[in-house]
């Protein structure tokens, strides 16, 4: 076990030094960081000055040795656009992001799981036909596409929930704050939490089903009807259990993704977020922020593959029984 | 000049308490005489109106609160309310007294500055003659947005109430560089340490990025970037105020269709960033009313004017140097066309680089040739190039309104005279370094001038590059013409008022004949408000707290 989590930190180490790597590579592209510092009417000798100051005259190579030194040292720098330092500014942002995408992902869990399980289980009938057709919309349409209709019709329309932002928040000891407290900030976080999840909805419960009629052709789902066993028995015990690895799998790498590209409906709702300030930060060149945020998203991608391999454990007691007889994991 | 601020309350305007209101009296000054006179049920009346919160709705947020910080429009609005300058402008966009009451030139070089008295920051403070010659000082630095305005100036205070600005050549146009620069407290900022507008070398937050400590109407009461700023009203304002909203909520919403429902659903009250195809929709809707203005945003495009061989045109020479290519182009350009369908109307066609209401502009030279591509063809053939040729556009695809949208259309109708126009849009990070380096042989650009004077778009925009001297520092198309350059800046040292404005007209009119850059249209600029908000748009899109009334 504790090779197991050494080799993950090793991978994830690899993994975070890759995206710096090729951050910075990229970063190339974006555009001159300047142009967010001075804006669009400079003068040579001022840009000249800053870029000096800012040590971008220097080459490549050393630009970089000196970044990877000054992020071991937990320095991340100045945004370029808000002259704040960049870990408060990440601070300040991510609970709302995981705020969001937790609720998006625990209401995709609640809602997809036993709608896919009814699927699998009534198949033919006129709801699982109903389900399946409501997820394909799911798929298919856009988030924006989604979250406007939703804006149009509970908020101009009905007048019940607010178009935009976060509502109310309250500080928890200046570390987090939440909007899980006040009527507002529940309320604003429905519209949002809805958009983010049509999607997940409907893959999971599309996943789910798909298993469950598996898992429900093999011999010992047979045999525990024979038995006699209850079919709740059977469904919840035998056949969802194994159902759920590849499920959880999917439902971990979907709340990286979630996280990181919840940029769209963070966009629609101004929900005041991470990914609210990546779309701003992109348009201003802001380096040291764009840095930072993908490094901190490699970090989430790897940490939530260490907690779904971890869950397996869990769910899987062969996986157990292979590394108590000293097999590799 | 008068020792008054700018402000004109409408003549007429009857408070809620029936009475009329003398210009020169706010209605908080009112309120509080009639709670003096002990009317006790004229204060409980006037006092309704003091709950009022208006709710602005606006593409960005302010990026800063430091007022030197970031010379962007959503930033100075903001900063507005809290800060103020020497010198400020009224609704006809001419000068006007702020916490300077008047200013004269003494000698070529010297302005003196009265100071308005009595005038205290937020803290407390007073307003004195030193916070003015720290504020400009400050500017100066090298990270500050503003160095620009107020490079070389020497600033010496003469006594607690009045300044000398010297500049290092006449300048008739300081007091207009100094509209752009609100006083900070000297004490207030030095006790914070903010003594450069950011310094992003050492790593350390300005403690004005988040704070702010002005003269105006308004304090800031909380800050969430990207999320919400709130302001509230001064109850000690010097100044006068159209209206005494009591506080203000600054909604920076990036999606345009969610800005637009917000204001649709009531949740907002006023919103200054509209995009241009929701304005028939917000026109329509019961409720809702639009406010627009000719913006200080002109569009045009520019050519490399001075390569033999430009790098980016496949072509016998440079056909961008003859004037009759440049024409060409102007004739092949159905303004008409991009102003109704691109535009959507919200667009004023013009021939020059200046916008209306600035110093130096002439309605005649805003005549743009009628659309006309035989006539560009011929011009064409004329120049030595009957068949045409091939040159990539560059153009910005996130900076102004519709950008790409203007140069797709404008690849289509040079097309049609033979013009084999490759498009190369890209996001305004990689736009301007690519401009800055001059790597362009035709370009987009929208300028404005923030002087309400065209003499910083000649100096800057055609005169010959020198860096040192600031002139030409945005001469994209590399002109470089000694005549030109004399007359400018002959135009420029001159001193008398009317000398000054008739040279620039000629030039701008010689600039238009020569078709140096070839001009599409003046942007407009929209406000979209409940019925019962007043804000008069100012053509810089400014927008003036002072003058925002609510019912």
């Amino acid at each position: 076990m504790i090779v197991f989590l050494l080799q993950r930190v090793g991978q994830a180490l690899v993994v975070v030094f890759t995206v710096m790597v090729l951050a910075f590579l990229m970063f190339r592209f974006l555009g001159d960081p300047l142009l967010a510092i001075l804006g669009a009417n400079s003068t040579g000798i001022q840009r000249d000055v800053l870029r000096a100051e800012l040590g971008l005259d220097r080459s490549l190579v050393i630009q970089f040795a000196d970044y990877v030194w000054r992020t071991v040292q937990g320095d991340f720098g100045l945004s370029y656009r808000l002259g704040t330092p960049v870990a408060r500014v990440l601070a300040e942002r991510a609970p709302a992001t995981i705020e969001l995408a937790a609720t998006g992902m625990i209401l995709a869990l609640a809602v997809g799981i036993p709608a896919g399980i009814y699927a699998a289980l009534h198949r033919g009938r006129f709801g699982s036909h109903l389900a399946l057709a409501v997820s394909l919309v799911g798929i298919s349409m856009p988030s924006f596409f989604m979250g406007l209709i939703l804006i149009w019709i509970f908020s101009v329309k009905l007048g019940w929930l607010s178009s935009f932002g976060r509502g109310t928040v309250t500080d928890l000891g200046g570390v987090w704050t939440t909007g899980l407290l006040t009527a507002s900030g529940l309320k604003a976080l429905i519209m949002p939490a809805i958009t983010l999840s049509v999607f997940q909805i409907a893959m999971i419960m599309r996943l789910v089903r798909a298993e469950m009629l598996e898992v429900m052709r093999m011999d010992y789902i047979r045999f525990a009807q024979a038995r006699g066993l209850s079919s709740r028995s059977v469904y919840v015990n035998h056949a969802l259990r194994n159902t759920l690895v590849p499920v959880i799998t999917v439902a971990g790498l979907q709340l990286g993704s979630v996280i990181a590209f919840a940029v769209i409906t963070e966009q629609v709702f101004q929900w005041p977020g991470l990914g609210l300030l990546f779309l701003q930060s992109v348009a201003a060149a802001d380096v040291p922020l764009l840095a930072a945020y993908l490094i901190l998203i490699s970090v989430f991608f790897v940490l939530i593959n260490l907690a779904v391999d971890l869950a397996y454990y869990a769910i899987d007691p062969r996986l157990r029984a292979d590394v108590a007889a000293g097999g590799r994991a | 000049m008068s020792g008054r601020p700018p402000m004109t309350l409408r003549t007429g305007k009857t408070l809620r308490t029936g009475k009329t209101l003398r210009t020169g009296v706010t209605r908080r000054a009112a309120r509080r005489a009639s709670l003096l006179m002990g009317a006790a049920a004229l204060t409980l009346l006037a006092g309704a109106a003091s709950a009022d919160t208006l709710r602005i709705g606006a593409q960005a947020d302010a990026g800063t609160m430091d007022p030197q910080a970031q010379n962007i429009q959503t930033t100075i609005t903001v900063l507005s309310w809290i800060y103020e300058p020497l010198v400020t402008r009224d609704e006809n966009m001419a000068k006007a007294p702020m916490l300077a009451t008047a200013w004269e030139q003494t000698d070529d070089t010297t302005w003196r500055f009265t100071l308005r008295e009595g005038v205290t920051f937020a803290d407390g403070a007073p307003f004195t003659a030193d916070d003015v010659k720290f504020t400009i000082e400050r500017s100066q630095a090298p990270s500050s947005q503003f160095s620009g305005y107020t490079a070389g100036l020497t600033v010496n205070v003469v006594d607690d109430l009045t300044v000398d600005v010297v500049t290092p050549k006449p300048d008739p146009l300081l007091p207009d560089r100094l509209a752009n620069i609100p006083i900070m407290d000297k004490e207030w900022t030095e006790a914070n340490g903010a003594l450069t507008p950011q310094d992003l070398k050492s790593g350390e937050e300005s403690y004005t990025a988040l704070h702010a400590n002005g003269t105006g109407p308004y304090v800031l009461e909380s800050r969430a970037p990207d999320s919400k700023s709130v302001f509230t009203l001064r109850d000690d304002y010097w100044g006068e105020m159209a209206d005494d909203i009591e506080t203000i909520e600054f909604n920076p919403i990036a999606s345009d269709p969610t800005r637009i429902a917000a204001l649709l659903s009531g949740e907002l009250d006023l919103v200054i960033d509209v995009p241009s195809q929701a304005v028939a929709r917000l026109e329509a809707s019961p409720g809702i009313k639009i406010e627009q203005v000719d913006e200080f945003r002109t569009i045009f495009f520019g050519f490399d004017l001075a390569n033999d061989d430009p790098q980016y045109v496949e072509a016998e020479g440079n056909p961008f140097k003859k004037k009759e290519v440049r024409e060409a182009i102007s004739y092949a350009v159905d303004r008409d066309a991009i102003v109704k369908t691109v535009m959507r109307g919200l667009a004023s066609k013009t021939n020059q680089i200046l916008a209306p209401k600035n110093n130096g502009y002439l309605a005649a030279n805003d005549e743009a040739p009628a659309y006309d591509p035989e006539k560009a063809k011929e011009l064409l053939a004329e120049a030595g190039y009957p068949d045409g040729f091939a040159f990539t556009l560059d153009c910005p695809n996130n900076r102004y309104i519709n950008d790409e949208q203007v140069c797709r259309t404008l690849v289509t109708m040079l097309s049609r005279i033979g013009l084999d126009v490759t498009l190369n849009a890209m996001p305004r990070a990689q736009y301007f370094p690519k401009l800055w380096e001059r790597d362009t042989s035709a370009f987009m650009m929208g300028f404005n001038s923030p002087f309400a004077d065209g003499m910083y778009a000649l100096e800057t925009m055609l005169m010959s590059r020198n860096d040192d001297a600031g002139e030409g520092i945005y001469n994209y198309n590399q002109y470089a013409n000694p005549e030109l350059d004399a007359k400018i800046r002959s135009a420029r040292d001159e001193l008398d008022a009317a000398k000054r404005t008739a040279l620039m007209e000629e030039i701008f009119s010689e600039i238009t004949d020569e078709v140096l850059y070839v001009p599409l249209y003046n942007q407009v600029l929209v406000y979209a408000m409940k019925d019962t908000v007043t804000a008069p748009v100012r053509p810089d899109n400014w927008l003036e707290i002072r003058w925002v009334t609510m019912d």
